[in-house]
């Protein structure tokens, strides 16, 4: 989706103000006020909207020589310009470089060349607009444990899979089969980018669903890295997808949240046997 | 030694909801920080908030590092909130779409006084009228 942005630059804290509520009316996504030193009290406003709504363009123009023509030293003209999806979606690229987590896990953005050695584990992702580059300490603590695991022939669902991460790393660690679930449609297009990208066969399975889109069967391990109070919303779901033995791995939970997947899990009569923690992000593994 | 600011982003987004999509890749990219790692930190933190434009101010250092806070919603979120409307008003001289006591609007003023740039609650409760009438809120009594 191409966009327009809309900046309103060199202004003081008043005017600021009055134009950021104008453009959480307006704008797609809310408002940005940004500032730099020296001058921090000099400030600039932006917002974007749709390219394809050149009427919210004139209203907000509109609006903003109104509210210049009530302060006391006018307004400047607000500036315009066009970003094109290629703009914003693939500047963060170039700080995405090969990282190595756990023992011989090895991620490798798409773009990136690295000469694997053994006994190097390399997981290859592009996450374009999904979640999972593998550089956030709720990956990366997902990624150590799968590693510790004996996952050599064991099935697993990966519910909230964004990127498709934490399935290829496991099916490289020898889980299988594995299911991998998401709500959003472009995570599941993106995984099975992912998959196709790590030449990845056999019994992966990726649909768009949550924690109750099971495939009809029971999980030797359910792993999920989203956030604390989703995790405690779907935990029926996610009790009901483990097999008797099985390990229910959780990620994505704040350390000031911890608490109440506690409390949920302990409600299911889970014990956490594993607790791990990076920076104030906790996962927890639980078993019956 | 105290790290060097580069810039301070102040993002006034929906709660729970941010993405790499602009506004915030747009506001964040140039500065060369992990978008991803900054939309998951606010998801995480603002995800009891949903509904509400939570703001976060982000401070982002010459070594592409960041730190951030989130602030009061903006106030004229809280007043839709309490007032219970969807929207201002588009003209809000002629149309007024709700009205307020001064209680109600003296709480919005208490749950905003540490963000806004008022001296005392008195200063508040005024600059909350002021946007109360540019969205045709009346306030009574």
């Amino acid at each position: 989706m191409d966009f327009i942005e809309i900046a309103v630059k060199n202004i003081d804290g008043e005017a600021a103000e009055t134009i950021s509520e104008l453009f959480n009316r307006y704008g797609h996504g809310g408002a940005v006020v940004d500032t730099y030193p020296p001058n921090f009290d000099r400030l600039t406003v932006r917002t974007v909207i749709s390219a394809d709504d050149p009427d919210v363009l004139g209203q907000i123009k509109a609006m903003l020589a109104l509210i210049g023509q009530a302060l006391p030293n006018g307004l400047p003209e607000p500036q315009t310009q066009l970003i094109g999806e290629s703009d914003w979606a693939e500047s963060w690229k170039e700080h995405f470089h090969v990282v190595r987590l756990g023992q011989h896990l090895v991620i490798k953005p798409s773009w990136r060349e690295y000469q694997p050695e053994p006994p190097d584990i390399v997981l290859e992702i592009d996450p374009g607009m999904a979640f999972g580059s593998g550089l956030h300490p709720t990956t990366q603590l997902c990624l150590e444990i799968l590693e510790q695991l004996p996952l050599q022939g064991q099935s697993l669902f990966d519910v909230g899979t964004g990127s498709g991460i934490l399935a290829i790393a496991a099916a490289k660690l020898g889980a299988t089969p594995i299911r991998a679930v998401d709500i959003d449609d472009i995570a599941v297009r993106v995984t099975r980018e992912n998959f196709a990208i790590n030449r990845l066969t056999g019994a992966l399975e990726v649909a768009v669903g949550s924690a109750s889109e099971t495939g009809g069967q029971k999980w030797q391990v359910v792993v999920a890295n989203i956030l604390a109070q989703t995790l405690v919303e779907l935990m029926n779901d996610l009790v009901e997808a483990m097999a008797p033995a099985g390990n229910l791995i959780l990620s994505g939970i704040i350390v000031e949240h911890e608490g109440i997947v506690l409390t949920a899990l302990e409600s299911y009569h889970l014990k956490v046997i594993q607790r791990r923690m990076i920076e104030d992000w906790v996962a927890l593994v639980a078993g019956r | 030694m105290a790290k060097k600011i580069k810039a301070i982003v102040k993002l006034q987004i929906p709660a729970g909801k941010a993405n790499p999509a602009p506004p915030v890749g747009t506001a964040l990219g140039p500065h060369q920080i992990n978008i991803m790692a900054f939309c998951k930190e606010y998801n995480a933190r603002t995800q009891g908030m949903v509904g509400s434009v939570v703001p976060a101010e982000v401070t982002i250092y010459t070594d592409q590092t960041f730190t951030f806070v989130t602030k009061t919603p903006p106030v004229s979120d809280l007043l839709k909130k309490v007032a219970g409307i969807p929207k201002g008003s588009a003209a809000p001289n002629k149309n007024k779409v709700a009205k307020l006591t001064r209680n109600q609007v003296r709480e919005i003023a208490e749950t905003k006084m540490k963000d806004l740039n008022a001296v005392d609650i008195d200063g508040a409760i005024k600059q909350i009228e002021g946007a109360a009438r540019s969205m045709g809120i009346t306030i009574e009594g």
